[in-house]
């Protein structure tokens, strides 16, 4: 029973030694890279998080128009007075002639959506730039994750307001104290003998 | 609609107390995860297979999955398994709360009640595999058991330092 409470004392006191180790940038960047791993395949599948520890759920569907418009069948052209005018491929609402025009015009203003969505897929990605542009910055003890250019910042701004994506949902924080937790126990491991 | 909650019960060794049966739930739930994620289902079998649409779908490109079949896309389900109940001598409970998306998806996956998803039973352990983690929970010395109880409630003050205001910098 001694031994238990001398070993009592020898963890109490060589915790905080691990808690300073841990925050080896190496493995920060590690965890950091973990998080940020879970939060894009989250999002490329389509599903946001409210708030941190909250369950995933799927984003709002696009509107019927922004697939058309990801199908390239549907786009707008601004006229010189600011006038909006709809360019569509449906022949029942345009002549012959007009329908190649639009077409043409289309074509030439096509949408080329990123491997990872599809027209009607809610998943934040269009080019996919905006996802590909989060990393992991890990400075003074804490990780961040940003967006790549302030555009980007914007743009997750913009749409965290309908399908909010920046949080970590209550699995993905758990996989992280799992992560956090197995590097303890090693760095533990090694100063005491148990 | 929402399944019914998916649990496992199993004995163990009645001379474990509470402590005991947390800390030997806890080594099954992530002996579950990691045998599943191998592609093994409770009797170590593989799981049937996946359909040929959701190989093709691009669901199954963005998680990066492979042909084995381990029941993880976001890794959520598997996750989401937790020990349950240990208050009664002589029994572990282990599985999903209800009522939440992971629950639903278990159910699915264990009791073939919706068109497309063949039978994959992955919340379970057989005697051979419980025998053995038994015998490591009792080969563990007491530092040991202290030392991972430590670790566990000082990872998550860890992490919170880590990760405080996450997305905003």
């Amino acid at each position: 029973m001694a031994k238990l409470k001398d070993f009592n004392n020898i963890l109490k006191s060589q915790l905080d030694d691990v808690a300073n180790e841990i925050k080896s940038s190496r493995f920060m960047r590690q965890l950091g890279e973990q998080i940020l791993s879970d939060v894009v395949t989250r999002v490329r599948l389509g599903y946001g998080v409210s708030r941190d520890g909250a369950g995933k759920s799927k984003f709002k569907s696009l509107s019927k128009s922004y697939i058309q418009q990801r199908r390239n069948k549907l786009g707008f052209f601004t006229r010189p007075d600011g006038t909006v005018v709809p360019i569509s491929t449906d022949s029942g609402k345009v002549s012959a002639n007009q329908l190649k025009k639009n077409r043409t015009y289309l074509k030439r203003n096509s949408i080329k959506l990123a491997s990872s969505t599809s027209p009607a897929k809610s998943n934040l990605t269009q080019t996919g730039e905006m996802i590909r542009s989060m990393k992991v910055n890990v400075k003074t003890g804490k990780i961040k994750i940003v967006l790549g250019t302030a555009e980007n910042k914007k743009k997750a701004e913009y749409v965290s307001k309908v399908r909010p994506f920046m949080h970590l949902s209550r699995q993905e924080l758990k996989r992280a104290r799992l992560l956090v937790q197995s590097r303890l126990r090693i760095i533990l491991k090694s100063k005491i003998n148990f | 609609m929402a399944e019914n909650q998916q649990t496992f019960t199993f004995s163990v060794p009645l001379d474990l107390d509470q402590v005991d049966r947390e800390e030997i739930g806890e080594m099954v739930v992530e002996f579950i995860g990691n045998r599943t994620r191998k592609g093994k289902d409770v009797n170590n079998r593989n799981f049937a297979k996946y359909s040929e649409s959701y190989q093709d779908s691009k669901d199954f490109s963005i998680a990066n999955k492979s042909s084995t079949v381990n029941l993880t896309q976001t890794g959520d389900m598997l996750t989401d398994i937790e020990v349950l109940q240990t208050g009664i001598t002589g029994f572990i409970t282990i599985g999903f709360q209800p009522n939440t998306d992971e629950n639903d998806r278990a159910a699915w996956q264990r009791n073939n009640t919706r068109p497309n998803f063949p039978k994959r039973d992955f919340l379970g352990i057989s005697q051979k595999d419980l025998d053995k983690i038994v015998r490591i929970y009792r080969a563990k010395v007491p530092e040991t058991r202290q030392a991972d109880r430590a670790t566990r409630s000082a990872a998550n003050a860890i992490l919170n330092s880590f990760i405080n205001n996450l997305f905003n910098g």
